[in-house]
């Protein structure tokens, strides 16, 4: 179980400082607005860059909703339930999710192993292989989102509540 | 199984797992998985891969987490207090002054913040107190934050609009400039209503104490500073976009630097505030993209089976001129309003959706408004009202969910007459965005 809940706290982690990679986007955006009208000399990198970032970020910042179980949720009836009815409602959840997930992150692999095999890249000046690296980036997430869902179901099942530290949701 | 037993086999599963509390962004992915096994076979499930890297590799997006990241860290730079502050001192000797006041400032903080979250908390931080102090009725004071703050999805940078722009194609520019009117048209129904209805009822509205109407004009001009910054990113915005001279992902980028450095004036960047600051954009944006991949996945085996096609026919054949049928898209995303989450929303309908109004010859920045505007009722409307919930972490205590969602009815009815306001004259949305073309 010790295992179990570290990997939990893992995967917050992950999920909850990948986002610090927005800095660096802003960053990078903003030289490259300087670089433009200022120096007159637009970059070559800073599009490809900030798109690759951000497109990892918005995959991995799937994770720590998973582990904090904060996914947005239609929560009329889930508000109402006792708890005990709760714990039930919340395993399901976790049942359909460990679906999807699974059979999502199985084809995902699939592509990002071709584009591995390959080394996709950009083909643009610049001729990164960000394709490769968001591939591999989707299908790891995907699978530990599935990994999540399956230690959450283990979780209730063995009533063990205490989750890491919610995030507000003020968004 | 025919196309019309399967789509009511897709709606009646779908409300089934999100009324067992699975959340949207699963509940739409597990179906679309289930279809496919069983319609297509399990190879068919190869298009999620390709589907997820295109969505997340399109450039326009990358300006939604930093908006966000504007709207987090202006929040906690506390730039609510000044406008607020400012603003309800200036309508001091006006019936409603201060509710007034809140709408006025929550139509500036809507111009600097892209979703409601970040701005209702704000108001309910800081103009909810004031105003139940000053012995506002509770239910004039809450509806006014949960209908001002809701401003923050429709006045430009609104994220709605950029996912809607992504989704069908359109100018994200144009789509912001066209918001610009609408938001403003709500602002000024929401404080006539409050107006009226303190005038004709003053003890929902007590007045302003004598100091504060008394206060020196040069104090009361003084009260302006508060505005300095917001103006300064507003203005930014506004130019960079109405002159073309920077994207809305660079005009993202020059947002987050102003509000970092507004926190830093005013003492409120430390490195907890960044991180957390960062922490919730970086949930929030996993939430919104997670919703997205589900309902796409969903919407594309629904579309293989045929059945956007036979949904556009029952459309397209009810017995009505065009506009009819528009009135009858708002009607079900009216609707869907009330159990489903803007994004969900967005992406379950509009692939449907948007092919039939180009068709029927309809600007689809005009219908992406209409979209968003629609979607501010969604906001108030229980039992899935966001703007409510929101309202609600940081309310006193004695104030319950049903009070809030009792107070939002006459804001939802003035919702409703704009966005009848916007259909009948279309110029109101489509002039600004006209003028850049």
């Amino acid at each position: 179980m010790r295992l179990a809940w570290g990997i939990t706290r893992a995967i917050a982690a992950a999920g909850k400082y990948s986002a610090c990679v927005y800095l660096i986007v802003a960053a990078v955006i903003l030289y490259d607005v300087v670089a433009r009208y200022v120096f007159n000399a637009p970059t070559y990198w800073a599009l490809e860059l900030s798109i690759l970032l951000a497109a990892s970020q918005f995959i991995i910042g799937g994770l720590l909703p998973t582990a904090e179980n904060s996914h947005v949720r239609i929560d009329g009836l889930y508000r109402l339930a006792r708890p005990s009815v709760r714990r039930w409602m919340d395993i399901f959840a976790a049942f359909v999710a460990l679906f999807y997930m699974a059979f999502a992150a199985y084809y995902c692999w699939k592509s990002a192993l071709t584009a591995i095999r390959v080394w996709e890249t950009t083909a643009s000046i610049w001729d990164t292989p960000s394709p490769t690296i968001v591939k591999t980036v989707i299908a790891l997430c995907f699978t530990l989102i599935a990994l999540q869902s399956a230690l959450n179901v283990i979780f209730w099942l063995r009533r063990e509540q205490q989750r890491p530290e919610r995030a507000d949701e003020t968004l | 199984m025919s196309i019309e037993w399967l789509s009511i086999a897709i709606l009646v599963g779908l409300f089934a797992l999100l009324a067992a509390g699975v959340p949207l962004a699963f509940a739409t992915g597990a179906i679309a998985v289930t279809m496919a096994l069983t319609l297509f076979g399990p190879n068919s499930l190869g298009i999620i891969a390709n589907q997820v890297y295109e969505f997340v590799n399109t450039y326009a997006l990358v300006a939604v987490p930093l908006f966000m990241l504007t709207g987090v860290l202006l929040e906690r730079a506390g730039v609510a207090e000044a406008v607020f502050r400012a603003l309800h001192v200036w309508s001091g000797r006006l019936r409603g002054g201060m509710a007034v006041g809140t709408i006025a400032a929550a139509a500036v903080l809507a111009a600097m913040v892209g979703v409601i979250g970040a701005e209702i908390v704000m108001l309910g931080i800081v103009a909810l107190p004031a105003m139940l102090k000053r012995g506002y009725s509770r239910s004039l004071a809450l509806g006014t934050i949960c209908a001002g703050g809701s401003l923050g999805a429709l006045m430009p940078p609104s994220v709605v609009l950029i996912f809607y722009g992504v989704l069908a194609g359109v100018s994200i520019s144009q789509l912001f400039l066209a918001a610009v009117v609408p938001a403003v048209l709500y602002a000024l129904l929401y404080s006539s209503y409050i107006l009226v209805r303190s005038y004709l009822q003053p003890s929902l509205a007590p007045p302003a104490p004598p100091e504060e109407l008394d206060m020196p004009v040069l104090e009361k001009v003084r009260l302006a500073q508060g505005f300095v910054i917001p103006l300064l990113i507003i203005a930014a915005l506004l130019m960079s976009l109405y002159l073309g001279i920077a994207t809305p992902t660079e005009a993202a980028a020059i947002a987050v630097l102003a509000a970092g450095l507004t926190c830093l004036a005013r003492g409120k960047l430390s490195r907890q505030t960044l991180i957390s600051s960062l922490t919730d954009t970086g949930s929030a944006i996993g939430r919104l993209v997670y919703i997205f991949l589900g309902a796409s996945a969903l919407i594309s085996f629904y579309n293989f089976a045929g059945g956007t096609r036979y949904l556009s026919g029952l459309i397209v054949g009810i017995d009505l001129p065009p506009l009819g049928i528009i009135i009858i898209m708002m009607l079900i995303l009216f609707v869907l309003g009330f159990v489903l989450d803007f994004i969900g929303i967005l992406f379950l309908t509009m692939p449907i959706f948007l092919p039939i109004v180009s068709e029927l010859g309809f600007d689809l920045v005009w219908f992406g408004i209409l979209f968003t505007m629609n979607m501010q009722m969604s906001f108030l409307t229980p039992p899935f009202g966001p703007a409510v919930f929101y309202l609600k972490t940081v309310t006193p205590p004695d104030i319950t969910l049903g009070q809030i969602f009792q107070s939002v009815w006459p804001f939802v009815g003035l919702q409703f007459l704009g966005l009848v306001l916007i259909v009948v004259f279309p110029e109101i949305t489509l002039w600004l965005p006209g003028q850049m073309r």
